[in-house]
Formats: C-alpha cells, sequence, structure tokens
C-alpha cells in the first residue's frame, strides 16, 4: 500500500512540475516561433506533459480504485475469517 | 474474486472520474458564463497587444499565412460574440475586435493568397472573376467589428463594402454555389465564410443581400452536401460542382459555424450531419473526419487523424453543439477537447497549453458561438 501512496505522488508531483515548465515554455518561447518554425523543445515537452496528463487523469483513479477495492475486500475477509474463528472457537470450549 | 470486484471498481472509478474532472467547466461554458468567457478573451486581447509589439515578417509558406490570418479572425469573431452575448463588455471589448480583424485584413496577412493567385492581389482585382474566397474570413471579422464599435474606420468600411460587393457578384454568377480559394480550387467551407462576410455586412451596413443568400443557401443544400455521409465535401472544382476530395467533418464543422452566421437552417442541416459522425467512449466524444467508405490520414485542415477522429472536426463541432442545442454533445466533446487543449488560468487569464493563440482564438469563438447567429427564419435581410 505504501509503495502504491508513493507512486500516486511521484506521478502527481511529476504532472505538476511538467505542467508548470510547459505552461512557462508556451508562454515565453511558444510552440511555434513567430516565422511559423516548430519550437521542438516546446513539443517535446508538451507530449510529456500530455502522456502524463491522460495517465494522471483516465489511470491513475482507477488504479487507486483497484488497490483500495483490493484491500477493503482482503481486510473484509480476514475480519470474518477472525469472527468465524473466534465463533468456532468459543463453540468449541464447552465441547473441550 | 477480489481482482475481479477490484477491477469492476477501478472500471465504474474511471468512468466517473474521468468525465466529471475534465468536464467540471463545460457547463459553465453552455450557460454563457461571462467570467470564464472573458478569461479566455482577455488572453487574446493580451495576445494581440503582444502580437503588435512583437511584428515580424510575413509568413513565408501558405499555411502559416493561413493560420496567422485566422488566429486574428477568430479572436474578432470570439470577441464579438462576447459582446453580443455581455452588451456590457461592448465599450471596452469593440475596439479590440476591431483591432483583431483590422489585423486580419492586413495586406501581408493575405500574402499568401497573393501568392497563389500568382501575385494577384484580392483587393486590387474585386472586378475579377478570381474568388480570393480565403479573404471572406477577414470580411466576416470585418462585419463583425463595423456591428459593434462605432468607432469602426470609415475608409475601412468602404473597401469592406467593395469587397462584399464583389462576393456577392461572383457568387449569384456561380451555378455551384462556389467560388475559388485558389485556382481551380474551391471549398464549401470558405464559401460558406463568404456567406456569412455578407450577411453580417448585411447587418451592419444595413444592406439587402437576400437574393445572394438564398442562391447560396441552395446551393449548399443541392450541390456541397454529399448525400450519403450527409457532410460538405471538402474541396470542389468551383464551376462543375465536382468532388476534389472527401465529404469531411472538419469542413462541415466549420461550414456549419460560418454558416449559422448567414442562415440557420444551412447550419441546421450541416450540424445534424455532423453529429452523426461522433465517435463516443466513457463520456468522451469526438468527431470523425472521413464519412462512411472513405478514409485518409489528415491534412493541414483536419490536423491528425487518430482512431478515425480529427482535431479539427471535434474542435470545431463545438460551435454548432453549443449554437443548436446538442447539450449533451457538447459536454462530451468540451470533455476531449479540455483533456488534450489542457486549460489553465493565470492571473485572470485563461489559455490553452495545447493550442497556442491560434487554439486560444478558435475556442473562444467556438465555445462562445450562438449570439452571432442569423434570425430564425434565415438571413436577417429577409425578415
Amino acid at each position: 500500500m505504501k509503495r502504491a501512496i508513493g507512486w500516486v505522488v511521484a506521478l502527481g508531483a511529476a504532472y505538476a512540475v511538467v505542467g508548470w515548465l510547459f505552461a512557462r515554455m508556451t508562454m515565453t518561447e511558444g510552440l511555434v516561433t513567430p516565422r511559423g518554425t516548430p519550437n521542438l523543445g516546446v513539443i517535446a515537452t508538451g507530449v510529456a506533459y500530455l502522456g502524463l496528463r491522460l495517465f494522471v487523469r483516465l489511470v491513475v483513479p482507477g488504479a487507486v480504485a483497484f488497490v483500495v477495492a483490493g484491500r477493503v475486500i482482503a481486510w473484509r475477509r480476514a475480519s470474518v475469517g477472525r469472527v468465524h474463528h473466534g465463533e468456532r472457537q468459543e463453540r468449541k470450549l464447552p465441547e473441550a | 474474486m477480489t481482482r475481479l470486484v477490484a477491477l469492476l471498481c477501478a472500471v465504474l472509478v474511471t468512468r466517473l472520474v474521468a468525465p466529471w474532472w475534465c468536464g467540471r467547466d463545460a457547463d459553465r461554458w453552455l450557460a454563457g458564463d461571462p467570467a470564464i468567457g472573458l478569461e479566455l478573451g482577455q488572453q487574446l486581447v493580451a495576445f494581440e497587444a503582444a502580437d503588435d509589439r512583437a511584428r515580424v515578417s510575413t509568413p513565408k509558406d501558405r499555411f502559416s499565412g493561413e493560420w496567422a490570418l485566422v488566429t486574428h479572425q477568430m479572436t474578432a469573431l470570439g470577441l464579438a460574440q462576447l459582446c453580443l452575448a455581455h452588451p456590457e463588455q461592448r465599450a471596452r471589448l469593440a475596439p479590440e475586435v476591431t483591432r483583431a480583424a483590422r489585423k486580419s485584413f492586413l495586406a501581408e496577412m493575405r500574402g499568401f493568397g497573393t501568392r497563389a493567385w500568382n501575385g494577384e492581389d484580392a483587393m486590387a482585382s474585386l472586378e475579377g472573376s478570381h474568388g480570393h474566397a480565403y479573404l471572406a474570413y477577414s470580411a466576416l471579422a470585418l462585419g463583425m467589428a463595423r456591428l459593434l464599435d462605432p468607432a469602426f474606420p470609415p475608409g475601412l468600411a468602404q473597401q469592406h463594402d467593395a469587397l462584399i460587393a464583389a462576393y456577392e457578384r461572383r457568387l449569384l454568377a456561380s451555378p455551384t454555389g462556389l467560388i475559388e480559394t485558389y485556382p481551380g480550387e474551391a471549398y464549401p467551407t470558405d464559401v460558406a465564410a463568404v456567406a456569412a462576410a455578407i450577411a453580417v455586412h448585411g447587418r451592419a451596413a444595413h444592406a439587402d443581400h437576400s437574393r445572394v443568400l438564398a442562391h447560396w443557401a441552395a446551393r449548399v443544400l443541392a450541390v456541397q452536401i454529399d448525400p450519403a455521409t450527409h457532410l460538405v465535401i471538402q474541396r470542389m472544382g468551383a464551376r462543375d460542382g465536382r468532388a476534389h476530395d472527401a465529404p469531411r467533418g472538419s469542413g462541415t464543422a466549420l461550414a456549419a459555424y460560418f454558416a449559422g452566421f448567414a442562415d440557420r437552417r444551412v447550419a441546421q442541416v450541416l450540424a445534424d450531419g455532423l453529429f452523426r459522425h461522433e465517435s463516443t467512449f466513457g463520456g468522451f466524444g469526438a468527431i470523425r473526419e472521413y464519412g462512411e467508405g472513405h478514409s485518409g490520414w489528415g491534412d493541414v485542415d483536419s490536423g491528425p487523424v487518430v482512431l478515425g477522429v480529427s482535431v479539427s472536426a471535434t474542435g470545431f463541432a463545438l460551435a454548432s453543439a453549443r449554437a443548436h442545442g446538442y447539450r449533451d454533445a457538447f459536454v462530451r466533446i468540451y470533455r476531449t477537447t479540455d483533456l488534450f487543449g489542457a486549460p489553465v488560468t493565470e492571473g485572470g487569464r485563461r489559455r490553452f497549453l495545447s493550442g497556442g493563440p491560434i487554439g486560444d482564438a478558435l475556442l473562444l469563438a467556438l465555445l462562445t458561438s450562438g449570439p452571432e447567429l442569423a434570425p430564425e427564419n434565415g438571413s436577417e435581410e429577409r425578415q
């Protein structure tokens, strides 16, 4: 679980940093020069940012839900298991 | 079993969160929230001011020249639509509309067209029969500026009158309702811009253009729409009306926006055809570039075509969706626009990071489309 949280935090941080960088670059240099030539560095940063944006918006929420749901189900099973185990123990006591 | 339930949860959360996250502003654009429109408008006002300070040499190739013209034109149209929707902004924004429209009309902006016509300048050949339809984009912007700005320069108004008169004469003489953009090439989308420019001129200068607008509308419906796909043919022969390209979404979507200035009925027909080609997935929407039986990789008009949908067709469709009440389609397409356009707001200005100034200008015009529509029964002149 800690590792999953670490991944989400790292992705969020990378998304924010690359987004900030791309925003600055589009402001100062632009996607194309005033003569219409593409600024390849800005475009490469933009591609990286859009890749992160797609991943963060389309994949991360589902991945978080997958991990959390898995943990919740496992915890519920463990709890139910402990209860059943306890009941069995209680039932066994009079026999003992 | 645990994994299956977790996977179902993941799919459900993705289906709910992603569209919500990307569509948070859709309702504000639909409702015409002045704050969000003015934030983007403010970005373009700042762009025009910076552009004035940093003027550089004329773009040399056709496409960067077209993009420069369209950036100024769409800035003018978007700001004009904001003025129409929020009249309290008119005094402040109308001079900006004129500034952007005037810039789109500079001789250097149409240099790409002059070169395409072997040195024949559109404004120096108004008596001729060559279409020069690309300049209708500027003429439309000038018309909107003239409609709104009481200080619109009289000299510019005279040039505008002369250009519109030339377009009216050329269009009436065309049996196909098409006039050329470049030698031998007619684009129904550009001719829709011609019709829009003529219609707005009628409103601004109180001139009657009903005959030419009726002629254009009839030819659009009879000649320029492919009956099988309901899309406008992208490129045609001006004289014989033969298709030189496929029926395509990008041309149809932009033509529908321009048609709205001139004739609501034509715009509605084009919009109906366009939204037959919407692809949806997980709450997101996009417009397919090619109709059934046609395919391609896209070009300068459509942008890249990925999985059959194009950037331009999808973006341009926002205008028709908003103006003609395709509310659900608007929300779905806006989500896609937000996801890939990456809007940010800084210092009271909004911009779309991946679109640059032309993307901002286009989206301002498209996301505020509606107030520019011709009156219900067609062009105003017919009332």
